[in-house]
């Protein structure tokens, strides 16, 4: 496996370079390779049957209503628009009509609530295909038998993203352990309508997003002052670490009692990996108590000058200054 | 330049509007129209009570539940809020289904960082995305966005709340394009995507990134239900002033296979290496999960798996492996959930950073659930994260249980009760720490008397051991209708906070908000 990857990596990093430095060749076999990437990738394909066809107006004629509530909906029906781009007919999703005209029955009609993930996602996908990415990462808990489309969405409402409910509360009604964070001291606006539960957890991709599986990224779209490449990187700060680290290893980002979302209070939190005995012990009157670890290694989420991430402009900061009493240097 | 884009993205709205509708034949919508004014009574320190850092006072109008559809077949729909304020948070989409959807939005936050609110920060999100399926089995989408933060602030961490003042001032712009096709079953996806920041406080920290990025979903022609799914990103971040560099390969994968309707195997794999300038070694992280389920037609499921995940930056390494299990059950109008995952992660070779992990999480849910009346759910959650090495752990248990009650004379109640406990014991004894959380919340929903409706809500938050706060909010909001599709609202919010811990720590506030409202259909 690593080898493949490894080569897959390569490929990928020679064709870019390639395309950058405007040195296109179809002989050369980078092309050719990514070519045939794209051919594996598209051959498995699958022809699929259709319904003979039964009108809305006879779906209608028992299930009186249910047009209207469409109407404010993508699903709204193509025989109430002048011309329609797509086809949406009530068979589009509720396949075997023709048995059930004969026997009206709840057992011999499609229900698309009523399906399994596999067969609702195969019937939703048709035409909704931005969501097919909702199964790429697979470690999602929405990806499971017990649930389908219709776990969050209601077709027939007027509700936008045809939620089942407002996009926060929503999510919190299964989610009802994450309701207490975002009442504490430091927590992302989600009360406040400035963010919802997707901006973050874009499990159902759309066409503005960023990729899930790397937190950072997701954490990096607003805000990108905290993010690299530096020359020093602090270990906790990067998903790529060998620690296993991220934003999260440090910050809670549903809510937290410490200010910038901290699991700790700054001083704790940095104890919680780093014991420093000269901090302890080289000053008897812990002088440095009085400040939080950040006060001095300000640039903690990664630096251009200081190993340790210490502020270069550390030496005016301090009425006792430490590096006139010639024990610290700045890289000390 | 940043209004530059906001307008062009404004005017690309009202065109696409103002052209869909002249091209319609007959309109059908629905929309609210509210003006009011929003008066504000705060006290103490303005730094401490997020809920109402993004408050302004003065005239409002919003526009609200923006519902269009026209006869030739576009849908608008939308919400501007607070238009006229600093608070303003709009969104608005236009779509034609299969063939277009634009998407706008824009909101604006303020963080406040000093006891008397005259240090903060300004955040703005803009953004315009769409796509476009000219054919039915292709679809364009791309869109432009920016996020713009400029203002001052403190640091405020304890233990000492620093009184330096520094600027903040950088926009990010980002915008992405890319094509999906999509062919019986098989949807394939690649999209670039370019990232820009600049830091107008020090051009030396500007930087950029792009990626690029290709995925696949396919149902498989087998007589077995078998999906495959797929993808590769490549990203890479630099800097034009100095010569950092970082670039990131992910690779991954995986599939479903159902044996049967209620027995499915599913396998996943996620391959990402990095490669920094600076660094010589590259790092390369391989996570690989596969699980056996089996599921019991709406009764109940279960899942077992292994998750094996080795990081190796070429001098040191470490792998872990976990398991993992979750079920549910479903009896009449009772639900359980139980979850458990356990992983263990140790250096295989050198020496990391934080050395030996084991995680361990549990979860366990019960509900009961009745038409009639409503239903009570409760869970329990627990984390435990060990450190060996570092002789350190962090403890998380989380409970909340909630009550709903409906009475269809009355209306309906939601009440519910949050109780946590985090307990860390760090690598300096001295410096372990500890905290209880209790929450709750009531929420009342009347049913509408003659032309009144009304709506309550009050939220009481409690943290205690090494921490002692206090918070509290109600809302009350009150409505009538005194015309047709006329009505006049009045919303009231009360917050309180208290530390009592760290002196002039406290907060007060008091929020009116009257508006009349006036429902358009047309």
């Amino acid at each position: 496996m690593k080898i493949i990857t490894n080569i897959i990596f390569q490929i990928t990093d020679i064709w870019l370079k390639g395309v950058r430095q405007m040195k296109i060749s179809i002989t050369n076999i980078t092309i050719r390779g990514s070519i045939l990437s794209l051919l594996i990738l598209l051959i498995p394909l699958l022809v699929m049957g259709e319904d003979e066809f039964v009108g809305d107006e006879t779906c209608l004629e028992c299930h009186e209503g249910m047009s209207e509530t469409l109407t404010f909906t993508p699903h709204r029906l193509s025989s109430t628009i002048d011309k329609s781009f797509k086809k949406i007919n009530c068979v589009s999703c509720h396949s075997g009509a023709n048995i059930h005209i004969e026997d009206p029955s709840t057992d011999n009609i499609i229900n698309p609530s009523q399906l399994t993930y596999i067969d609702a996602a195969s019937l939703c996908f048709n035409c909704h295909q931005a969501h097919t990415d909702l199964d790429n990462y697979g470690f999602d808990a929405h990806v499971t038998a017990e649930m389908n489309c219709s776990s969050c969405h209601k077709v027939h409402t007027q509700k936008k993203g045809l939620l089942l409910d407002d996009k926060t509360s929503f999510c919190l009604k299964c989610h009802t352990d994450v309701k207490s964070d975002f009442m504490r001291n430091s927590n992302h606006p989600i009360r406040q309508g400035n963010l919802t539960c997707l901006s973050c957890h874009k499990f159902a991709k759309r066409s503005d997003n960023n990729i899930a599986y790397d937190m950072s990224s997701v954490c990096q779209d607003c805000h990108p002052q905290q993010s690299g490449p530096y020359l020093y990187e602090h270990g906790a700060v990067e998903f790529y670490s060998i620690d296993g680290g991220g934003c999260i290893e440090c910050h809670e980002p549903h809510g937290s009692q410490t200010d910038r979302l901290l699991k700790q209070p700054i001083n704790n939190l940095c104890s919680s990996c780093h014991f420093e005995p000269t901090h302890m012990t080289a000053h008897p009157d812990r002088n440095y108590n009085n400040y939080s670890c950040v006060s001095c290694h300000t640039d903690i989420h990664g630096s251009f000058v200081s190993e340790k991430f210490l502020d270069p402009n550390l030496p005016s900061k301090f009425v006792d200054n430490c590096y006139q009493s010639g024990c610290h240097q700045l890289n000390d | 330049m940043k209004s530059i884009y906001k307008i062009s993205m404004i005017i690309a709205v009202i065109l696409l509007i103002a052209g869909a509708n002249a091209l319609a034949t007959n309109i059908d919508g629905e929309m609210k129209v509210k003006v009011g004014y929003v008066f504000t009574d705060e006290s103490d320190n303005f730094s401490v009570n997020q809920e109402t850092f993004n408050t302004y006072e003065g005239f409002a109008l919003s526009i609200m539940d923006i519902q269009v559809a026209t006869s030739n077949g576009f849908n608008f729909y939308g919400d501007l809020a607070n238009v006229t304020m600093n608070n303003r948070n709009m969104n608005f989409t236009a779509s034609r289904s299969g063939l277009l959807k634009v998407s706008f939005y824009n909101n604006q936050y303020r963080r406040t960082y000093n006891e008397s609110g005259s240090k903060y920060t300004r955040r703005e999100s803009t953004g315009i995305n769409g796509e476009f399926t000219p054919f039915e089995n292709i679809r364009f989408f791309g869109g432009f966005y920016y996020n713009d933060k400029d203002g001052s602030q403190l640091s405020v961490y304890r233990p000492v709340y620093d009184s330096v003042e520094y600027n903040t001032d950088y926009t990010q712009y980002s915008w992405n394009a890319g094509l999906s096709v999509k062919y019986n079953k098989t949807t394939f996806t690649g999209e670039y995507r370019n990232i820009v920041f600049q830091d107008d406080t020090d051009f030396s920290l500007d930087r950029e990134a792009e990626q690029f990025r290709l995925n696949l979903f396919s149902f498989l022609p087998t007589e077995r239900k078998i999906t495959v799914s797929g993808g590769f990103l490549y990203r890479k971040d630099w800097m034009d002033k100095r010569t950092h560099e970082l670039k990131t390969y992910t690779g991954w994968g995986g599939t479903n296979v159902y044996f049967t309707d209620i027995i499915k195997f599913d396998y996943r794999f996620v391959a990402t290496q990095a490669d920094h300038s600076d660094v010589v070694e590259n790092t390369h992280i391989y996570h690989h999960t596969a699980a056996i389920s089996k599921d019991w037609r709406g009764q109940g499921g279960m899942r077992f798996g292994y998750d094996y995940r080795t990081y190796d930056d070429q001098q040191d390494r470490a792998v872990s492996d976990g398991i993992l299990f979750d079920g549910w059950f479903k009896h009449q109008n009772w639900t359980t959930k139980g979850k458990f995952s356990q992983i263990n992660k140790g250096d295989d070779k050198g020496r990391t950073l934080i050395g030996d992990q084991q995680r361990s999480k549990y979860s366990l849910s019960i509900g009961y659930k009745d038409n009639n009346w409503g239903g009570i759910k409760g869970k329990i959650e627990k984390q435990v994260k060990e450190y060996d090495d570092l002789d350190a752990k962090a403890d998380y248990t989380s409970s909340s249980i909630e009550f709903v009650y409906k009475y269809d004379k009355l209306g309906k109640m939601v009440a519910s009760f949050s109780y946590v406990i985090g307990e860390f014991e760090n690598a300096i004894n001295e410096l372990d720490f500890e905290f209880t959380d209790k929450l709750v919340n009531l929420y009342l929903y009347p049913n509408s008397f003659d032309k009144f409706e009304l709506a309550a809500g009050a939220t009481y938050y409690l943290s205690e051991r090494d921490y002692d706060l206090e918070k509290f909010n109600l809302n009350i909001k009150v409505s009538y209708e005194f015309m047709a599709d006329h009505f006049i609202a009045c919303k009231y919010k009360a917050y309180t906070y208290d530390d009592l811990l760290v002196a002039n720590n406290s907060y007060t506030a008091n929020i009116v908000e009257v508006n009349l409202i006036k429902k358009l259909n047309f």
